[in-house]
């Protein structure tokens, strides 16, 4: 799968979870999940089991930590399927 | 989750020593506070203190009181509920280790002083991942220990009224996961006038405190396992919380 491809995917699946959906329109990889789109902490668990269900990965808890931003995540997903 | 750091240890170790010695000081007033200055009172009290001593003794292994959230005073008023004071001077690893807030516990020497007399370990919702790791690690150290830990499975204070059962963390889910054999006991109390979350109890109220031994398991691991954990004792809670307004608001609607 193409970075483009995770990344619009990553944008589908943490939808749900932003409060601040005007600057998701214009997310980028620097995007901070918690400051920039005001994703609740609690639910990142959520997000990242999200991401396991939608790309068929494990994400244990030292790569899920890594998480802070859209490019984390994007890099995360992508190792996890190497 | 990460095992304890040595320091940690030994400063726990510390704050149960001298949280013991001036329990006799601290218990007192706060139960001075709340049975006189706020006229608070809590329905059957033996028969809540009863069901405490018989569920505890029937647990072999590490107990985590687990309880719904409505005023920033709630530990106390569970402390109160389960036990006579007296009786924690004997059983001290009964009167439960809280975990407050940091925010709100931490901004004047008065409440650092009291939380640290009052067995809490401080936890920053949301905060550096590392510091939550610590404060998690301190909990389940606490709970191979023996000692009884007192956790809000919901985060904070609910803003709905009810037991949050959709923005609930799962912390409490890797504490479980954390120490094997882990009971959680679980609490619902509310005061008859408590209708929404505030900072104090409302003078006068009298508590209603109910009482349910759970054990939750799962068979999955990581965060999966312990998004399961939590949500097991968070439905607990909101069940009770049924049972609640069932009995004591009929004709109520327990959710908003």
């Amino acid at each position: 799968m193409e970075h483009q491809e995770t990344f619009d995917k990553v944008i589908g699946i943490i939808k749900p979870f932003v409060k601040n959906t005007d600057k998701l329109a214009n997310a980028d990889e620097n995007t901070r999940l918690l400051e920039d789109l005001g994703v609740n902490s609690a639910r990142l668990v959520d997000i990242v089991l999200a991401f396991e269900d939608e790309f068929d990965i494990a994400i244990d808890d030292e790569a899920a930590d890594r998480v802070r931003t859209l490019g984390d995540a994007v890099t995360v997903i992508r190792e996890q399927q190497q | 989750m990460d095992t304890i750091e040595r320091r940690d240890k030994r400063i726990l170790a510390l704050q149960r020593r001298v949280s013991f010695l001036f329990f006799p000081i601290v218990a007192p007033t706060a139960l001075f506070w709340a049975r006189v200055i706020k006229r608070l009172s809590v329905r059957d009290a033996d028969v809540v203190r009863a069901r405490f001593e018989k569920l505890v003794e029937a647990e072999p292994g590490p107990i985590l009181i687990c309880s719904n959230h409505l005023t920033l005073l709630d530990t106390i008023i569970l402390v109160w509920a389960l036990a006579p004071l007296h009786s924690y001077l004997w059983h001290y690893s009964r009167f439960p280790w809280s975990v407050p807030e940091k925010a709100n516990f931490s901004r004047t020497w008065f409440w650092r002083v009291a939380s640290f007399l009052g067995k809490c370990v401080y936890i920053t919702r949301g905060g550096p991942r590392e510091e939550v790791r610590r404060t998690l690690a301190k909990i389940a150290y606490l709970l191979e220990a023996g000692e009884l830990v007192s956790i809000f499975p919901e985060g904070g204070r609910s803003r709905t009224a009810r037991v949050d059962t959709e923005n609930f963390t799962y912390g409490v889910g890797q504490i479980v996961q954390a120490v094997p054999g882990t009971s959680v006991l679980c609490v619902y109390m509310r005061g008859r006038k408590q209708e929404g979350y505030t900072d104090y109890p409302h003078t006068g109220d009298e508590y209603s405190v109910d009482l349910a031994m759970l054990r939750p398991a799962t068979a999955a691991a990581g965060l999966r396992g312990a998004r399961d954990l939590a949500t097991q004792i968070i439905r607990k809670l909101a069940e009770m919380e049924e049972s609640y307004f069932d009995r004591e608001r009929p004709g109520r609607p327990a959710r908003a």
